[in-house]
């Protein structure tokens, strides 16, 4: 089966491992890869209108089937002109926050991002992001769309686990793919493969584990 | 029959300068009935679709005055403006305003406007909101060429142009206009007159060629110190 994937750092693979980490086991879209032939489009951190913009552009009678990891509404697209250059943003209110601190140069774009989700995100943004979820159904109604909450779930499941603080993650790179553990992404895997004929799915997060391996092996300096 | 009209400035049906009548206040003269409004001067398509969606059901026929893309609206609490159809007026409602919450919503908006909004983004929620207004008996009307998509017509800001281009009115400048629906009384009346003809016969003709020039003054048309 030949399978394209969109959506956010749930479905991107590749973000934080290109040549590093290579005691981090596979992904959940590794083990896809076993059965099926798969163009991966997802990027870590985009919104879903990013993903909508990738989703629009690819031929989508190419595949056999399409996965959509549905990313949480409270995210924005920018495109940044800089000294003649364009490039595309996505950001959400945490993304921001810690750029403002490492980037001190783009403050102003940084501050109406921030102000943006502080002062003006709102209920039609909402609507908007439940537009495009319908225009992606509609544009393939055989579409498996995994939303982000049913994905939380997994990722709560493991940093609740180690019982800190949520901006301590901040500190730290997220060296599990997909942020989830090995184990995890092995188990999600296997719910997808079983998934592939369906056009949602059920996530139990009791199926999935805890961390096994030191906190250390999943969040690096 | 109940007809309901959906839109922004082009359909305010309050905004009535030196008491003069709007094009729907002739189309009642004209159906010898009431007509209901929903529209309001600044707001951005998702007021329209919000309007739409909650009270279509009641009405016969649709009139949707579909406004340009990337208008922002307003949900927050501290404000009671809902509508930014600009920059010009985020801007001023920041540096004026006497609300600190007001001050910070809109300058937040300004400077969205400015350094984030994403034109493609606009036309792509614009659009994705259009194809969820469907109705047995609907005409849709741009305001703007990307009002509509892959629309090549003749617009209401055409029409609104004539009386600028006739007496050479600054577009880029602007004022307070003294136009009910930005358009002079004649060409409210004609627009009217072609909405009565749709409502009838389910045939709409909208072609500017079919519109006056003004018959009244410059300072009839538009005041060149206020700003809007």
């Amino acid at each position: 089966m030949k399978i394209a994937i969109f959506g956010d750092s749930f479905g991107d693979d590749k973000i934080n491992w290109k040549d590093q980490w290579e005691d981090v086991g596979p992904s959940w879209v590794d083990y896809l890869r076993q059965y099926h032939i798969i163009d991966n489009f997802s990027f870590g951190g985009s919104c879903l209108y990013y993903s909508k913009k990738k989703f629009d552009a690819v031929n989508l009678d190419l595949y056999d089937k399409i996965i959509f990891l549905v990313t949480q509404s409270m995210r924005r697209y920018q495109v940044v002109k800089e000294d003649s250059q364009e490039s595309e943003k996505n950001w959400n209110l945490n993304t921001v926050i810690s750029r403002m601190h490492q980037y001190p140069r783009n403050q102003r774009y940084l501050q109406t991002i921030h102000d943006f989700f502080v002062y003006m995100y709102n209920e039609s943004d909402e609507y908007f992001h439940q537009l495009i979820i319908e225009d992606i159904i509609r544009k393939r109604n055989d579409t498996l769309m995994i939303y982000y909450q049913d994905l939380l779930k997994i990722q709560r499941l493991e940093t609740n686990y180690w019982q800190r603080k949520g901006l301590d993650y901040l500190k730290f790179r997220d060296a599990r793919k997909c942020h989830m553990n090995e184990e995890n992404n092995l188990i999600f895997g296997k719910l997808v493969q079983n998934s592939l004929s369906e056009t949602t799915i059920k996530i139990d997060e009791n199926v999935f584990v805890t961390p096994k391996k030191e906190f250390s092996h999943y969040f690096r300096p | 029959m109940k007809i309901a009209i959906y839109g922004d400035s082009y359909a305010d049906y309050r905004y009535q300068p030196r008491n003069n009548k709007t094009w729907m206040h002739y189309l009642e003269d004209r159906l010898n009935t009431r007509v209901t409004s929903f529209a309001a001067s600044g707001s951005g398509l998702y007021f329209s679709v919000k309007k739409y969606l909650e009270t279509h059901g009641e009405f016969d026929k649709i009139i949707f005055i579909v406004t340009f893309p990337g208008r922002l609206y307003v949900s927050q609490t501290g404000t009671h403006l809902i509508h930014i159809p600009g920059i010009s007026l985020a801007n001023l409602v920041a540096e004026t305003s006497d609300n600190l919450n007001e001050k910070k919503i809109f300058s937040a908006a300004a400077d969205y406007l400015l350094y984030v909004q994403n034109y493609e983004e606009e036309l792509f929620k614009h659009y994705c909101m259009l194809d969820r207004i469907n109705h047995n008996s609907i005409l849709k009307i741009p305001v703007s060429l990307d009002s509509l998509e892959n629309y090549n017509g003749t617009t209401l800001t055409d029409i609104s142009h004539i009386d600028y281009d006739y007496y050479q009115i600054d577009k880029a400048n602007p004022k307070k206009d003294l136009r009910c629906c930005h358009m002079n009384q004649q060409n409210n009346k004609i627009f009217a007159d072609k909405i009565y003809d749709w409502i009838q016969t389910g045939n709409f003709d909208f072609k500017v060629e079919d519109f006056k020039d003004p018959t009244e003054s410059k300072d009839e048309i538009i005041d060149l110190v206020l700003y809007i």
